[in-house]
């Protein structure tokens, strides 16, 4: 037989422990391909494509994570295979084999698959790459798709990368390898462990790094959010790393001790298992761990940023369009602007118009605009207030009294700068006259758009109103027009048909909000629609690793199970003890990023002034509807074979 | 004192025939007639291959006849369901083996203890029991030690403590001394002389060591899948042993 034939069969043989770690290279070099075919499209490279050069970095900085993370992947991967394989290796030089026909014959091997997965990867990666390059035209809103090709560069070089990582790895991981004897490969397998302990301090550690961090991340604000975060990943990672090699023995050393729970039933074998299990595994748990907390972390930021999106940019706009007039200056005709809406069938909420007249109010003294010289305000009357107030969503009405004013801040998250306290007497100007007015208080978040002239307004009692609008003149007063539309989300076109009746000279005087609205989304859904991605790729390795650990073991329990079944153990229980130490290695490290990622949602909502749960909690459940598809598989593959070949 | 005799295990016209998939019979088995009282200390033996084996595991539950009927306690197992026939074992049968199967993730103490957590009997009279057996084994020290840090002859005593402790009606033991040296094989085999006289437990031995197999009071000869005899002790342990030795000749092929 020669050395290819002998390795072409050993694959064969362990196809069974590498078809995970298989999937999930290609599914590596896939991504990594579609991600340098658009990279290297010569469209993009001729810069046809509107915004293609911003996604064409970012997709090359991830090419970078995806090539890191798959060098960590690959190197775990191959030394966990050559670990569980050292016996196997140990008897090929017992028959004569020497060092470096058996390193020639596992570079081979790796090579084999290293070399079917970037074939089949790119292979993949090119038949799916139009329907990406799809993906991505339709977010990047182009008019003509990118077309089907296939960049020689971009196979180049996801060949030249993965191909280097596998025998570049496989090499390295050999090196231990010389300096191995016969005998110690014989009785690798056969080395009893010894009962695995823990360090009360380090256990300690583990739960001070841990409160430390989320109580640190829990009162994070909004200036000192940037500091924060080094120390707070240090802390938690630190913490987790601990929590599983001392944190989980110490709980389960807790429950050995208790004698009415530990013999009873399954539990005497299922606990003591887990002890020998976590501890070997503390390693792939910690890195599951974290990258759990990383994919949910960044999808739920995501997810959130992109619902909330819109609330903010409602909360902005108070109406789809609007215009701000002064004197007797024209942005858009209303009656224009109602022809264009009968014209297109746009189902209008409402219209809005305000009259107002520009006023100066004093310094302000207090809070993060202390120091403000003076502030420009629009009074507007308390009636033509209150009825937009009641249309906007989240506003709050005002009825000052006769002498009263009550001041509306532009934008809702203003709510807590105070610009005059209440009961604060104040001198107004309006034109050359002044008076003097009693603050009663103030409102966040504008009842039309706030810019230019009416970004503050002072809500007046109508009489008060009325005298000061009876002493200025038309030339100076100031009105404020807007238009609500229902489905404003569609509307972009008559949006612009009615911007394009605006002279230039006038722009700054008009908005819409559909324009920004779908710039942010585009931006967000590129975001994720790329995201989407590497976290794939990101759980798939993770669940992948678990998988194989699961298999490397393969031996050792199977064992154990042949000598339980002899001594009457039935076939539910032994199912019992199997399943919940699976559901454990796949459900722990998830549990564990959950919590780390509500934590970091907890400071995300702090620093965006949002409710993010609802958001964290799709993200969450998606999650795990995910991982439970992954556990389901591999432990109806696990039982499988155990019951086919051992009981 | 007149011994009222119960039957403990009886076999029927026993065969087992392992067909391959070329049409190609192999009977291991063959029309094996045999009945065990209750307090009997009986031996198998009989060369490699002569099916002493295929028979340990018919009787034992863990494999099916291929024809004839297994008897235990009054109850045919072959008539049991999956999980029946395991409770069955877990209740009625104890075990021993040549490489022990005891657990390694488990300490001696936990592995003795192991068939009543899983019948999920009360602390103290899990405490009690495992008292009395450790005493009996003469393993209380070695409790909490763990697989690899004591001797064959220990972990074997420890396997016996736990095939014993939850009081099975007949305890299987396959080569018990086939992995240790002299002195732990006397030191099992003299634990499992005394359980059997001093408890009237009912023990099954398969094994071919002549020296293991004079401990017992009856020795059943197999060769070639039939039952070839039988012998039984006498006062004197020697001329037992003298006997063993001479039937083993007889039936030659003892070549191990």
């Amino acid at each position: 037989m020669s050395l290819w034939q002998l390795v072409r069969k050993n694959v064969r043989g362990h196809l069974h422990d590498y078809l995970a770690f298989f999937l999930s290279s290609i599914f590596s070099v896939t991504i990594f391909y579609l991600f340098s075919a658009f990279i290297y499209h010569p469209a993009v490279l001729n810069g046809y494509i509107y915004g293609g050069k911003e996604v064409r970095l970012a997709l090359q900085v991830l090419e970078y994570v995806i090539a890191i993370f798959s060098f960590f992947f690959i190197l775990y991967s191959i030394n966990a295979f050559l670990h569980a394989r050292r016996k196997e290796l140990a008897l090929f030089s017992l028959f004569g084999m020497n060092k470096g026909q058996i390193k020639r014959m596992i570079l081979l091997e790796n090579g084999l698959i290293g070399f079917f997965a970037v074939l089949a990867g790119i292979a993949l990666g090119i038949m799916f790459s139009k329907l990406f390059f799809m993906g991505l035209s339709v977010l990047l809103q182009v008019k003509n798709p990118l077309g089907f090709v296939v960049p020689l560069r971009a196979v180049g070089l996801t060949a030249l990368v993965f191909l280097l990582l596998f025998f570049g790895i496989t090499w390295v991981a050999l090196l231990p390898l010389a300096s191995q004897s016969v005998i110690e490969g014989l009785q690798e397998s056969r080395k009893p462990k010894s009962l695995p302990l823990f360090s009360c301090w380090l256990t300690l550690v583990s739960l001070l790094c841990l409160g430390g961090g989320y109580y640190w991340a829990a009162r994070v604000t909004t200036i000192d959010l940037l500091v924060s975060i080094p120390p707070v990943i240090l802390l938690v990672t630190v913490g987790t790393y601990f929590l599983y090699t001392q944190g989980s023995i110490a709980l389960l050393h807790g429950l050995r001790r208790r004698g009415s729970f530990y013999y009873r039933g399954t539990n005497l074998l299922t606990v003591s298992q887990l002890m020998f299990r976590l501890k070997d595994n503390a390693r792939v748990l910690f890195t599951v761990s974290i990258l759990s907390a990383v994919i949910l972390t960044a999808s739920g930021t995501l997810f959130s940023m992109y619902q909330r999106t819109t609330a903010e940019l409602v909360g902005h706009f108070p109406q789809t369009i609007g215009f701000v007039q002064k004197g007797t200056q024209t942005v858009v005709a209303p009656g224009k602007v109602e022809d264009i809406e009968k014209q297109d069938g746009i189902s209008v909420a409402y219209r809005a118009r305000l009259v107002g007249v520009p006023v100066t109010l004093p310094e302000v003294a207090k809070g993060a605009f202390a120091g403000t010289r003076s502030l420009e305000a629009l009074a507007v009357s308390a009636k033509d207030y209150n009825f937009l107030a009641e249309r906007v969503p989240d506003r709050k009405t005002a009825t000052p009294s006769t002498g009263q004013g009550v001041l509306v801040l532009p934008y809702p998250e203003m709510k807590n700068q105070v610009f005059y306290p209440a009961g604060e007497t104040v001198t107004v100007r309006a034109g050359n006259s002044a008076f003097s007015l009693t603050m009663e208080g103030q409102r966040s978040g504008a009842v039309a758009l706030p810019v230019q002239e009416a970004t503050f307004l002072l809500v007046l009692n109508g009489a008060d109103y009325q005298k000061i609008l009876a002493q200025t003149s038309a030339a100076d007063r100031v009105t404020v027009y807007g238009y609500e539309w229902n489905h404003w989300e569609k509307d972009q076109g008559s949006a612009q048909k009615i911007r394009d009746l605006v002279p230039p000279r006038l722009q700054n005087r008009f908005l819409s909000r559909i324009q920004p609205y779908l710039q942010a989304k585009q931006t967000l859904a590129l975001t994720i629609f790329i995201g989407l991605f590497v976290s794939a790729l990101f759980f798939l390795a993770a669940g992948s690793m678990l998988y194989f650990k699961l298999f490397t073991e393969w031996q050792e329990d199977r064992e154990q199970y042949r000598a339980l079944r002899r001594i009457g153990v039935t076939l539910p229980e032994i199912r019992r003890v199997m399943g919940t130490q699976i559901a454990l290695l796949y459900f722990l490290p998830c549990l564990v990023g959950t919590v780390h990622m509500l934590v970091a949602m907890k400071a995300l909502g702090t620093v965006l002034a949002a409710n993010v749960w609802g958001y964290a909690g799709v993200v969450i459940v998606l999650f795990f509807v995910m991982q439970t598809l992954y556990f389901l598989m591999a432990r109806h593959t696990y039982w499988r074979r155990m019951s086919r070949e051992a009981l | 004192m007149t011994i009222l005799n119960m039957t403990v295990l009886k076999t029927e016209g026993l065969s087992k025939t392992y067909g391959s998939k070329s049409g190609f019979l192999y009977q291991a088995l063959e029309d094996i007639h045999l009945r065990i009282e209750k307090g009997e200390f009986v031996a198998v033996m009989g060369p490699s291959g002569s099916g002493k084996t295929t028979l340990l595991n018919i009787l034992a539950t863990l494999d099916r006849p291929t024809l004839g009927r297994v008897e235990i306690n009054g109850t045919d197992p072959s008539l049991l369901k999956e999980g029946e026939m395991a409770m069955f074992r877990r209740r009625e049968i104890g075990f021993i083996f040549q490489d022990f199967n005891l657990l390694d993730t488990l300490s001696l103490r936990e592995n003795i203890l192991l068939p009543l957590a899983l019948d999920k009997t009360g602390v103290e009279e899990c405490a009690a029991r495992l008292r009395e057996w450790a005493g009996i084994l003469n393993i209380r020290e070695i409790l909490d030690k763990r697989t690899y840090e004591v001797s064959g002859g220990e972990k074997q005593r420890a396997a016996i403590a736990r095939g014993l402790i939850h009081a099975p009606s007949l305890l299987f033991a396959d080569e018990p001394t086939g992995n240790l040296d002299s002195k732990a094989s006397r030191e099992v085999m003299e634990s499992l002389a005394r359980i059997n006289s001093e408890r009237e437990t009912t023990i099954l031995m398969v094994t071919h060591d002549p020296f293991a197999a004079s401990y017992c009071k009856r020795i059943l000869f197999i060769k070639d899948g039939k039952l070839a005899g039988e012998v039984r002790r006498g006062a004197n342990r020697q001329a037992f042993f003298q006997q063993i030795l001479d039937s083993v000749s007889v039936l030659g092929g003892n070549r191990e």
